[in-house]
Parts: C-alpha cells; sequence; structure tokens
C-alpha cells in the first residue's frame, strides 16, 4: 500500500517543476503513511484506510472529475475501430466508396471509445485513487492510435489517387482513347498522386499523433505510449511456460487438434465412399494429404504435451498456416476438377475459429484486472 | 454542532505557528491535534498545510529539519523562530482584540 500512496502522491505532483518537489513529496507521502498506519491500526481495512489517508491529500492543481463509464465496451470499440482500419485499406482497394464509409466507421469509434476511456481513468483517478488503474485506461485511449493513424493515412491516400485517376481516365477516354502510353502514364501520375497525398495526409496525422502524444504526457507524466504493434512484439517474446491466455493454456490444442482429426478422419471415410465414381478424380492426392495432416497434428500436440516446443508461436502458426494452405489447394483443385474431399470446408471454419478465438482471447487478457 | 472549516482556515498561520511553539512537530501530528480539539470534523489538506508551512518558512517563522522516528519513519519536523514568535503574539494580540469587538457586537444584538 506503501508504493501506492507514493505513486498517488508521485502522479499528483507530475506537473510541478519546483526545485523542492522530491522535498515536498517525501514530506507529503510520509504524512500520509503516517495517517494511513494509524487508519489501519484501528479499523484493519487496507482499502478504506488507503482512500481515507489519501483524500486528505487536497488539490495542488485544478482538475475536474466525471462520471463513470464502461471501460470494457469502449476498449472493445478501440479494438473494432483498429480491424476496421485496417479493413478500411482493402476496402479501398476494392472500392472507394466502401473505404471512405470503413474509414468513417472506424474514425468514430475510435474517437467514441478513446473518450470513454479518458473520461473512465479521470473516474477512477478521482473516485478510486488508482494510479495504476488510471495509467492503464489512458495507455488504452492512446495505444491503438498509432495503428489506427497509419491504416487512415494510407487508405485516405489511395482514396485521393483512385480519384484523380478516375479523373484522368475518363478525360482519356474523351480524348487519347485506347493509347497504351497514355494509360501508363495516368498509372504513373495515379502513383505519384497517391505519394503525394500519402505525404500531405500522413504529415496531417503526424501532427495530430504528435499533439495526442504531449496530451498523453501530460496526463500520465510518462514519455512514449506502448503501441499495440509493441505489446503484439511483447506477446510474440512471451515463453510458451506462461500462462493467463487461451493459446497458452495446456489442454487448448489437444483439444482443438482432436475435433480437427476427427473431421479429417470423416473426410478420408467420405473420400472412399466415393472412390467408385469415375468421375472423382485426385482422390489419393486428398487421401495422402489428410494422412499426412493427421500425423502432423498428432505428432505436434504430443511434443507441445510434452513441452518439447519452446515458443508458444509455432502451434498457432502452424495451425493457422495448415488452415490456409489447405484452403488454398482445395480452392484450386474443386475449382479445376471434381473431387469428393471436403477438408478445405473443414480449414475454412477452422481459421474462422481461430481467427475469433484470438479476438476473444484478445478481449478477455487485455481488460483489466 | 455544525462545524464551519472556513472559520478556522482563515486563521491557519496562527493556529500552525501555536502548535509548533508548544514544541517542534511535523504535519501529521499538527493535523491529529487540530482533529482531535475538533472531534475529528476537520484536519488540514496535505496541500493546504504544505502551502502555508512554505509560506512561513519563506518568511522567516519556521525553521525546517528532518528526523528519523523510532519506527524509521522519516518526519519534516517544524520549528519556530524569534520572528515567529513575534509575530504568533502580534495575531494572538490582533485575534483577541477582533474577539472582544465581536463579542461585543453579539452581546449588543443579543
Amino acid at each position: 500500500m506503501y508504493t501506492k500512496i507514493r505513486e498517488y502522491v508521485n502522479f499528483k505532483l507530475r506537473n510541478d517543476y519546483s526545485s523542492d518537489v522530491e522535498e515536498k513529496k517525501e514530506e507529503i507521502i510520509s504524512n500520509i503513511i503516517e495517517r494511513y498506519d494509524a487508519l489501519y491500526e484501528k479499523t484493519q481495512d487496507e482499502s478504506y484506510s488507503y482512500i481515507e489517508a489519501i483524500k486528505n491529500i487536497g488539490e495542488f492543481s485544478e482538475e475536474k472529475e466525471e462520471n463513470q463509464y464502461k471501460p470494457q465496451f469502449a476498449e472493445m470499440l478501440l479494438v473494432s475501430a483498429t480491424v476496421l482500419s485496417v479493413i478500411s485499406l482493402i476496402a479501398t482497394f476494392l472500392n472507394g466508396v466502401a473505404g471512405i464509409i470503413v474509414i468513417g466507421v472506424s474514425m468514430s469509434l475510435y474517437a467514441v471509445g478513446a473518450m470513454y476511456l479518458y473520461q473512465y481513468s479521470k473516474f477512477v483517478q478521482s473516485e478510486e485513487y488508482d494510479i495504476t488503474k488510471y495509467h492503464a485506461f489512458i495507455d488504452k485511449s492512446f495505444s491503438y492510435a498509432m495503428t489506427n493513424f497509419t491504416f487512415w493515412a494510407i487508405s485516405l491516400s489511395l482514396i485521393f489517387s483512385r480519384i484523380i485517376y478516375g479523373f484522368l481516365i475518363s478525360l482519356l477516354v474523351l480524348t487519347v482513347t485506347g493509347d497504351p502510353e497514355a494509360v501508363l502514364s495516368i498509372l504513373l501520375i495515379s502513383v505519384i498522386a497517391f505519394l503525394i497525398a500519402l505525404t500531405i495526409v500522413g504529415a496531417v496525422f503526424i501532427g495530430l499523433y504528435r499533439k495526442l502524444m504531449k496530451k498523453y504526457t501530460d496526463l500520465t507524466g510518462k514519455e512514449q505510449v506502448i503501441t499495440v504493434g509493441q505489446r503484439v512484439k511483447q506477446f510474440m517474446g512471451k515463453s510458451s511456460s506462461e500462462k493467463g491466455n487461451i493459446f497458452l493454456s495446456s489442454w487448448f490444442y489437444p483439444i482443438f487438434h482432436f475435433i480437427i482429426v476427427i473431421f479429417l478422419i470423416a473426410d478420408i471415410i467420405h473420400i472412399y465412399d466415393r472412390t467408385y465414381n469415375p468421375n472423382i478424380v485426385y482422390n489419393e492426392l486428398f487421401l495422402i494429404e489428410n494422412f499426412t495432416l493427421i500425423f502432423l497434428y498428432v505428432a505436434i500436440t504430443f511434443l507441445h504435451i510434452a513441452g518439447r516446443i519452446k515458443h508458444h508461436m509455432i502451434v498457432p502458426l502452424f495451425t493457422l498456416g495448415i488452415s490456409i494452405t489447405g484452403f488454398i489447394f482445395w480452392l484450386i483443385m474443386a475449382n479445376s476438377y471434381y473431387i469428393s474431399s471436403f477438408n478445405g470446408e473443414v480449414f475454412f471454419f477452422v481459421g474462422i475459429i481461430f481467427l475469433f478465438l484470438t479476438i476473444l482471447d484478445f478481449a478477455i487478457n487485455r481488460k483489466i484486472k | 454542532m455544525s462545524f464551519n472549516g472556513d472559520l478556522l482556515r482563515g486563521h491557519t498561520d496562527m493556529i500552525l505557528l501555536s502548535i509548533i511553539q508548544e514544541k517542534d512537530s511535523y504535519g501529521y501530528e499538527i493535523n491529529k491535534r487540530i482533529e482531535d480539539w475538533t472531534n475529528q470534523e476537520f484536519a488540514f489538506t496535505e496541500a493546504t498545510l504544505y502551502t502555508s508551512f512554505k509560506r512561513l518558512v519563506q518568511l522567516g517563522y519556521i525553521t525546517t529539519y528532518w528526523l528519523e522516528s523510532e519506527s524509521n519513519k522519516k518526519r519534516k519536523y517544524y520549528s519556530i523562530t524569534k520572528l515567529g514568535e513575534a509575530y504568533l503574539n502580534q495575531t494572538i494580540t490582533e485575534w483577541k482584540e477582533m474577539k472582544q469587538i465581536i463579542d461585543k457586537v453579539i452581546q449588543k444584538n443579543q
């Protein structure tokens, strides 16, 4: 509790740049600790004693109090905004209007989510006197900014270049229709337009991002926020023995792989049942594929149980890799030949479930305990 | 009895100097005495205490030193100076004069 008191006083005086600030902090901390000790001796209630002791600190600067909000909901808005910012790039490639809509939704979700978390952090600070939580909420509000801003900037630049490209194409149709050199020039101009747009939009977003980071420093006293990308990097570096996450649970892969193997066996039986049909081809190929995959799944599961796989990302990447490759292979074969295997559909659902679990895992493990 | 802390806040310097004049003391102990006198209804905030002490130090009315308690707790003690004692006597005199005037006004109205 002493550390919590120290953290709170440090936070309250984070904007105090006077020469005697350290001595000031020490004096206030020592007074509050004495008050806390006296209250705790009387009540034996840590939480009550902490709040009552810290209440007595008073105000060193003007701080407005806010109401309570729902952080988990807000956090989901931020995650959704980030996912949509990535999707906006793909949508922009396919259709400019769709891209604009997705960017708009992403920006709105981000704004609402960040505002919710900001207000809640203020509430946590003023009512619960909990600086650890306050910092965590503020961190969440800002940590998604970098990813969102990057994708918004690229998508918006792409939209601008699409507009220019469309304009130039219509001009070409009206003037020199069908000239390949002119088409090449237009493509070149579009790329240049994209780069120019990216520079302008990027500069605007970098400016906004810097302002946000300055605000972050003012609010928390910390220089840098840990971005989503850095968190992913940290997660990737975790050892497989660490707990607290669906993918790191010892039971997850044996059960998940067992279900996949059941479906692959069902696929083998299905192929055997149809071998009499002369129109169905490449049965042997799918049988070999299924048997190989069953062997691989069983082998990797045993290695996982035996603790022989040191890096926790190997198993999920293996599962994801198999799903994507298996599905693409099946798709190509199914489009060209008449086949009886349905393992591509299995891999499709495995991929979807895996993606869903990733989101679920994020929602469960990223919330503040 | 409803307690009006604002009346006390108006005399922060006199209250603090009076307590320190008795014996050298530190923030929590000073506040504890005020709380006991007011039946736990009033205590200065750390912000008020620190600001007042800082001003009194700058005026030369008190001096400070750090001391470690038997339980190894570091405490910042305040000690009154001659100048502080003179100022305290002056404010006490002013307070008594003011009190007499107010008493007269109240008695007149009662």
